[in-house]
């Protein structure tokens, strides 16, 4: 039931413009899944045998949850693990398996910290090696060089880059909806190596982003009795926080500018809200949006010149783009229903967004222009859309409203296919990536 | 209950330090055994002030005006904080699901913003008043169903 829901919901898009109603449109077929013999991992001595499991299992599920490659079933191999490392690939016996590509992966010990890993990776029918890579390491790191290994495939068989080896900072919400416990959390994008950054609590903490470096965050605080909502920033290597800027009243939606020297955030005042930039080494205050309006989710283009964000200065919300500075101001989004949440694509191509038609949600893309408008994903609630470091991934919310208020997050690529759940025990919501590998 | 009753409450009440066990000895108040039994809120308190009034208005659908309920509602609240002036009001704004989280707490701020005004507007003095917008961070229900939004789009008064 499950699988067949994903189908539906993958294939739907929405043509832009003055279409009347969302049309659902089932459309496989620019999406073909790269046929891969992925091996086993080859441990050099019997001593590095457990990390050599170790790293196969997250090379592989690493590979298996992308959705872009067709593992092939390791039964049906004919050349085995010894003869492939002994003698190298016998391409005839791959090809039959209708292999595009073949990996051999050795892991050696170095000394007692540390060990080797070596990738080939094969194109089966030119016969050539397309990759020939080591990584030397610590052993503590394995999970790292796990993932390294399996970005390298990626990339060189998607041409995309790889994300495997990315973190994700996210809010942990335990309780009921109407007592809410949480708290700030980084953990690796395939739900391993789970950390916290704040204290678990009843304080509402939101929207963490993390700096282009990954040396800071900016995050939404409500403070200790949960009566000052401000926006914080964090330095990530002592944990200190600190208030961001002498705002008299609500700052939120905070967003780092893509060399890292500003945040763009909300500021509330006399119920409305306007758009400010602050310079972080000046300190100076920039307001750059005005009116009696909610202007907010402000987002940097990739050259930092342009700003994307939601308003509703039509009566209701829309996404409008302008220059850094406040100037020419545009509106982007004219399909029916409600458009928020915009976030500018690392490649600069596409806006990310959330769209409200009718009772459901959406999670789509379109260009900075507006057009070529395309929903990716729909459900009760779903939102926060942020983009992987690549371009070629979203991360989003998940909220299921009748299943006392369950968040998850989940992860989507930008085809519409293969939307999964990053792996954790417990709810997650407002995830986003961290940019810097 | 009106406003009317709630006053009378509210006079005819002996103040009771915290009632019972807690009663000061010397305290000015003139108590009997009888009236100590009394367990009624302390005038002017959270207590009073939400045994006695409608403490939340409702809001439609991505809107913050005040209906004509609503007003109503409020007048008696600015009624109340005439008659206690030390006290101070918290207004929170709240939002249903149907919105995203960033674009509540703006939403929720300016249905926050409009209780404030309104208040002020009847005499109660700006600094007593004091705003925070929840946006969907603190839903007053759980579900999906109309009943369950509207309760969830409201501006709700807290004694400070």
């Amino acid at each position: 039931m499950i699988r067949f829901l994903q189908f539906l919901i993958v294939g739907l898009f929405f043509w832009g413009g003055d279409a009347q109603a969302v049309r659902v449109v089932i459309d496989r077929g620019h999406f073909a899944p790269i046929p891969l013999a992925l091996t086993k991992v080859y441990p050099a001595d019997s001593e590095i045998y457990d990390l050599s499991q170790k790293l196969e299992k997250v090379v592989q599920k690493d590979l298996r949850s992308c959705g872009q490659f067709k593992l092939i079933d390791p039964l049906a191999f004919i050349q085995n693990l010894e003869s492939l490392h002994r003698d190298g690939p016998r391409f005839g016996d791959w090809r039959i398996l209708h292999a595009q590509a073949l990996t051999r992966v050795k892991v050696e010990n170095r000394d007692r910290k540390n060990f080797k890993v070596t990738l080939s990776l094969y194109d089966v029918f030119t016969q050539k090696v397309l990759e020939e890579i080591a990584y030397l390491g610590p052993k503590d790191e394995w999970r790292k060089m796990s993932h390294r290994i399996a970005d390298k495939i990626y990339e060189r068989l998607t041409g995309e880059q790889g994300y495997f080896d990315t973190k994700l900072v996210f809010v942990e919400e335990s309780g009921p909806r109407t007592r809410r416990q949480r708290r700030l959390m980084m953990v690796d994008q395939d739900g391993e190596n789970l950390k916290s950054l704040t204290k678990k609590g009843r304080t509402i903490v939101m929207t963490p982003r993390i700096s282009p470096k990954g040396n800071r965050l900016v995050y939404l605080d409500f403070g200790e009795r949960n009566r000052v909502p401000r926006v914080r920033i964090m330095d990530m290597k002592s944990k200190k926080h600190q208030t961001l800027g002498k705002f008299p009243g609500m700052t939120y939606s905070p967003r780092f500018s893509h060399d890292g020297r500003k945040v763009v955030l909300s500021f509330s005042q006399s119920g409305n809200s306007s758009l400010y930039e602050m310079d972080l080494v000046s300190r100076r205050v920039k307001r750059l949006s005005y009116g009696d309006v909610i202007d907010t989710s402000p987002s940097y283009s990739p050259d930092d010149r342009k700003i994307v964000f939601s308003s509703n200065r039509p009566g209701n919300v829309q996404i409008y783009v302008m220059d850094s500075n406040g100037q020419n101001l545009k509106r982007i989004s004219y399909g029916p229903g409600r458009y928020a949440t915009p976030v500018w694509s690392p490649r600069g191509d596409l806006i990310a967004f959330t769209k409200q038609y009718k009772g459901q949600f959406y999670i789509g893309v379109m260009r900075p222009d507006g057009t070529g408008e395309r929903l990716l994903t729909t459900g009760d609630v779903v939102e926060d859309p942020e983009w992987a470091p690549g371009g070629q991934m979203i991360l989003f919310t998940r909220t299921n409203p009748r299943r006392r208020g369950q968040s998850k997050l989940n992860i989507i690529d930008l085809s519409g296919f293969n939307e999964r759940r990053v792996p954790l025990k417990a709810e997650g919501s407002g995830g986003s990536w961290v940019g810097s590998r | 209950m009106n406003l009317k009753n709630g006053l009378i409450l509210g006079l005819t009440t002996v103040i009771l330090a915290g009632c019972g066990g807690s009663y000061k000895k010397n305290s000015k108040d003139n108590m009997t055994d009888e009236n100590a039994q009394y367990r009624g809120p302390v005038p002017g308190s959270a207590e009073d002030f939400s045994a006695n009034l409608k403490d939340r208005v409702n809001f439609d659908f991505d809107k913050t005006s005040l209906s004509a309920d609503a007003r109503e509602l409020l007048d008696r609240q600015a009624e109340w904080l005439a008659t206690y002036p030390s006290v101070d009001l918290l207004i929170e704004g709240h939002c249903d699901i149907r919105g995203t989280r960033e674009y509540n707490l703006g939403l929720g701020e300016r249905r926050a913003e409009s209780v404030r005004k309104y208040l002020e507007s009847k005499g109660v003095d700006r600094k007593r008043l004091h705003i925070v917008s929840y946006g969907k961070e603190r839903l007053i229900a759980e579900g999906d169903t109309e009943e369950v939004h509207a309760r969830n789009r409201v501006g709700i008064s807290v004694i400070q």
